[in-house]
């Protein structure tokens, strides 16, 4: 086990697979607890247009929220299982509130014959 | 045994699969307008997909990872937003141009109306990829794309100057009539290169790396299957440029059709050569929109975190599923405006080469890091190759516009 | 985020955008004002002179038998359709003055190959008619291969 971690390297943009090995999205930006001086900490990978809209310059992002929406969904840290080249989850999508527009979407792709 | 029936039907398919509609006018266009001196430029281009594929194709092997999951984590955020948006366009717009080329070769065998025929190889495009598995596709695809075998034949049986042809593969400028064929000339290299390079291929690969499930174990697959395939592929692309250059030259006809290619199997085999150089382009025309589809599709989900692969049953890739379907469509729309399929073409090229220094960036940084990729990291060969075409790319892409609108699109 | 390749793309970015601009400006600055001029003339009768010798292939090709009669069809509606956009080319925009003759003439030899076009796919199965239509065909190529060479450099 390391005794440091490169947020940016290893964690930002990386993508998010649940406990099955399931892609549920990338990690657009992480949330962090404490100031300049103190100790800081880890809290909370951030999934979803909201963060990563957030990472773009303004108008860009901007634009981005109002055609794709500002949902973002907030994992805590702990449900972090494995940072390895994808950052493995402990529980599935759906226990973590991720992978939800893919469902929605299934329930169109489900109407079509030989959809598996 | 599996391996070697697999090294064969990758080496098959990659042949098969090389040429696709700009290719085939550039190409043709080249030999009509320049005889064999761009040639040299194929062979560059070829030389140069085979490097990015390999190292694509080990990336994935060794990582399970295809390309756009690691532009992401590489190039940035905005860097990795703007290339996916350019290559989500340019696939739309290629696959445009696949699916008018589509229609123009039906027409030339069946007579039937263009716009019905557009539909209807929409229709056949969308069933083959919700129907067939990535393998069959391929193989269906691919292998039957070895029609254009006819024009490899045609080739040889028009007997050209094989000295001349040989001397066409050296770095050279012909000596041109005025500035402005010169810039015709430099246009035509671009959209050569361009064409053998486009970045679709290069992501496909990885991703099919993927769905085939590679592992370390096939880097040595990857790595015959590319070279040996894409020079075979390359040779029917030298083939059209021979043909252009031995049939419409002479005649002083700029072929503007794709169908006018078939001429030259319709002389020498007669109708049997003309319907299977016809066969041969509507394979490769139909595999290079539905891999266009796809890659559109793929670069959307590895950049965004979905589910993706034709290995997952569609309702558990359903954001993936519903993606490939929309550009299918988006691609139909566009061209069933009636919009010149050759005009599509073109700018499909000339976009596609702006995008690919975006493209190969992120693959020589993720091939060459020793962290990464461990023991399988780029060797000195692969990194002087790798950068050298980085270099190439990116002064096309710099070229690229500027020549299209001075030469009015190789007019001149 | 890599620092290296975050600097690159920015200057890969710049470098496309500011080529595009100095494509489009200088298409803009040399925009034809509308006018048919001595280039535009120039580039349009070669189109036209292709076409002759593509009909002259197609005939050649026609009287050997190696064609379907549904590909012959089909190229001709085809190359029809390209020397109809030629042909409104030639006559909607207004003329450059020394050019006139010159685009007269196009418009004469024009039409000559849109009706040698036509009769394209009545002659498939007829050798000899076929090959008159190569001839005429032929000829024309002549005329605007002459025409051509004539508005220069």
């Amino acid at each position: 086990m390391e005794d440091y971690l490169d947020i940016v390297r290893k964690v930002l943009d990386h993508e998010v697979v649940d406990v099955n090995d399931v892609p549920c999205g990338m990690v657009d930006d992480v949330e962090l607890e404490g100031g300049p001086g103190g100790e800081l900490k880890v809290t909370a990978l951030l999934v979803g247009v909201g963060a990563w809209a957030e990472r773009l310059p303004r108008v860009f992002g901007a634009a981005a929220k109002k055609v794709f929406g500002g949902q973002r969904t907030r994992v805590p840290w702990g449900e972090v299982w494995i940072v390895g080249e994808r950052i493995k989850l402990k529980s599935r999508a759906s226990e973590v509130k991720l992978g939800h527009a893919d469902r929605k979407a299934s329930k169109l792709v489900e109407k079509l014959p030989g959809s598996g | 045994m599996k391996k070697p029936l697999e090294l064969f039907l990758g080496i098959l398919t990659a042949m098969g699969g090389f040429v696709e509609v700009g290719e085939l006018v550039f190409s043709v266009n080249a030999g009509a307008k320049f005889r064999f001196a761009l040639l040299w430029v194929l062979a560059l281009g070829t030389v140069g997909i085979i490097a990015y594929c390999e190292m694509a194709g080990r990336i994935a092997a060794v990582k399970a990872q295809p390309v756009f999951n690691l532009v992401r984590e590489r190039a940035g955020l905005d860097a990795g937003l703007v290339t996916l948006v350019a290559a989500t366009m340019v696939s739309l717009l290629t696959c445009s141009a696949e699916i008018g080329g589509i229609a123009l070769i039906w027409q030339l065998l069946s007579g039937w109306p263009y716009r019905w025929l557009i539909l209807g190889a929409f229709l056949l495009l969308l069933l083959s990829i919700w129907v067939l598995s990535f393998q069959w596709i391929e193989r269906v695809y691919g292998l039957l794309g070895l029609l254009m075998v006819v024009f490899l034949l045609t080739a040889v049986y028009m007997r050209p100057d094989w000295g001349q042809v040989a001397w066409g593969l050296v770095p050279q400028v012909p000596a041109l009539s005025s500035t402005k064929e010169y810039f015709v000339f430099a246009y035509f290299a671009v959209a050569l290169l361009s064409s053998v390079m486009l970045p679709y291929e290069t992501y496909f690969y990885a991703s099919g790396a993927v769905e085939d499930g590679w592992t370390p174990s096939d880097i040595n697959l990857n790595r015959i299957i590319c070279v040996v395939g894409m020079v075979l592929g390359s040779a029917l692309a030298a083939a059209l440029v021979i043909i252009g250059a031995q049939l419409f030259m002479p005649r002083e006809i700029e072929p503007q059709l794709p169908g006018a290619a078939a001429l030259g199997p319709a002389m020498l085999f007669g109708k049997a050569g003309l319907v299977a150089a016809l066969g041969g382009m509507f394979f490769a025309f139909a595999g290079a929109a539905i891999e266009n589809a796809l890659t559109g599709a793929y670069n959307l989900a590895q950049f965004l975190g979905w589910p993706w692969g034709k290995w997952r049953p569609a309702r558990k890739a359903a954001r993936f599923t519903l993606s490939w379907m929309i550009i299918l469509l988006l691609s139909t729309l566009v061209i069933v405006t009636g919009v010149d399929p050759v005009s599509v073409v073109e700018y499909s090229i000339i976009f596609a080469v702006v995008l690919l220094p975006f493209t190969y960036f992120p693959v020589m940084l993720i091939a060459n890091d020793r962290d990464f990729m461990g023991e399988f990291v780029n060797g000195r060969l692969a990194n002087a190759v790798g950068w050298f075409y980085l270099a190439v790319v990116t002064l096309a892409a710099l070229l690229a516009i500027p020549l299209l609108i001075i030469t009015r699109g190789g007019q001149g | 985020m890599h620092k290296r390749a975050r600097g690159w793309s920015v200057w890969l970015q710049a470098g496309v955008l500011l080529s595009i601009l100095a494509g489009a400006s200088y298409w803009l600055a040399n925009a034809g004002s509308g006018s048919l001029d001595r280039e535009a003339l120039k580039s349009a009768v070669g189109e036209l002179r292709s076409q002759a010798a593509v009909g002259r292939l197609l005939a050649e090709q026609s009287a050997r038998g190696t064609l379907t009669r549904t590909f012959l069809e089909t190229q001709v509606e085809q190359s029809r359709k390209n020397i109809d956009s030629e042909r409104e080319e030639l006559k909607s925009s207004s003329v450059a003055p020394e050019v006139v003759g010159p685009s007269m003439r196009a418009s004469t030899l024009a039409r000559r190959l849109d009706d040698d076009y036509a009769a394209l796919p009545r002659s498939y199965g007829d050798a000899d008619a076929a090959s008159a239509l190569g001839r005429e065909f032929d000829a024309l190529f002549k005329e605007l291969k002459s025409l051509e060479g004539g508005l220069g450099e």
